[in-house]
């Protein structure tokens, strides 16, 4: 049984009026759901609330699941727009700004990372938002560039380009975390 | 795009964090559980209310059928008259308690 037809099957006892059962899904999804969340959120208070009024929204509006696409894709959808309310509330470019020179170049204060996951990480949170959140989706769960689209509410034209620039800039960060790691330890 | 860069990108799948917050669950399910009985209230609401509707429909046919002799026009005006008001009396008693119970 795939995680789709289980997933419909607990969705059923939920509306038979199981509502405990919806803790699987709770359990199941708030890393997937809090990962997607601080891509747009860089404080960590407000990217668990977008995840807890995900959850809550997923269960109040529950009924109207078609089941047109997969559980996971619905729920990852009502996050993405939690989350980007709560990203209008906050200056979050401001933050970025601040992390994030526009050359790309590392200022002396980066932390020093312990592998190349760590330094991929890193890197996610120094990107754009929505870029960050593209090549999350594309890479995680690995979604098409339509279904990136769907999820977002962005068209085909910007989730391409998004996605493009993307790859090129984490790329360039990464590889520039990685020559100051090699270059802070040579010097010690 | 070399074998370097590929490298790179296919580490975004191992970069899923972890929400470690600890009563996350509880508060999530504290949450729900809320939803959940203002789920249950309204429908109870109106399934009353449908009875009370019905039952006064069934008062009024009861009379049309009793007093078809006396002016029968008007009767059926009265009838039809007491049986909008009741369901529309119902229907507003729901709609009231629904959104107060949403607002708390």
């Amino acid at each position: 049984m795939n995680d789709d037809t289980i997933d419909l099957e607990h969705v059923n006892k939920i509306r038979d009026g199981d509502s405990a059962g919806f803790r699987f899904f709770i359990t199941k999804y708030k890393d997937l759901l809090f990962t997607y969340a601080s891509t747009t959120l860089v404080d960590r208070q407000l990217a668990e609330e977008a995840v807890q009024d995900a959850f809550v929204n997923a269960f109040r509006y529950l009924k109207s699941f078609r089941g047109s696409s997969s559980f996971k894709t619905w729920l990852i959808r009502i996050l993405i727009n939690e989350a980007n309310k709560k990203r209008k509330q906050v200056e979050r470019n401001i933050v970025l700004k601040e992390k994030f020179n526009e050359d790309m170049a590392i200022n002396e204060e980066a932390p020093v990372l312990s592998d190349e996951i760590e330094t991929v990480k890193y890197a996610l949170g120094l990107m754009d938002s929505d870029k960050s959140l593209a090549l999350r989706l594309f890479y995680l769960d690995e979604y098409s560039i339509k279904e990136i689209a769907q999820l977002t509410g962005w068209t085909i034209a910007k989730t391409k380009v998004s996605l493009h620039r993307a790859k090129k800039d984490i790329i360039a960060i990464v590889s520039e975390l990685q020559s100051k790691t090699q270059s802070d330890g040579s010097k010690r | 795009m070399d074998q370097k860069d590929r490298e790179i990108l296919s580490l975004i799948r191992h970069t899923k964090l972890k929400l470690d917050s600890e009563d996350f669950e509880q508060r999530c399910m504290h949450l729900i559980d809320k939803e959940a009985q203002l789920d249950r209230r309204p429908s109870i609401y109106y399934k009353i209310s449908g009875w009370c509707y019905l039952a006064g429909l069934a008062v009024c046919v009861a009379i049309i059928l009793l007093s078809l002799t006396e002016k029968p026009d008007e009767l059926m005006r009265q009838t039809v008259l007491q049986s909008f008001v009741i369901g529309a009396a119902c229907y507003l008693v729901i709609q009231v308690k629904t959104h107060l119970h949403h607002l708390r």
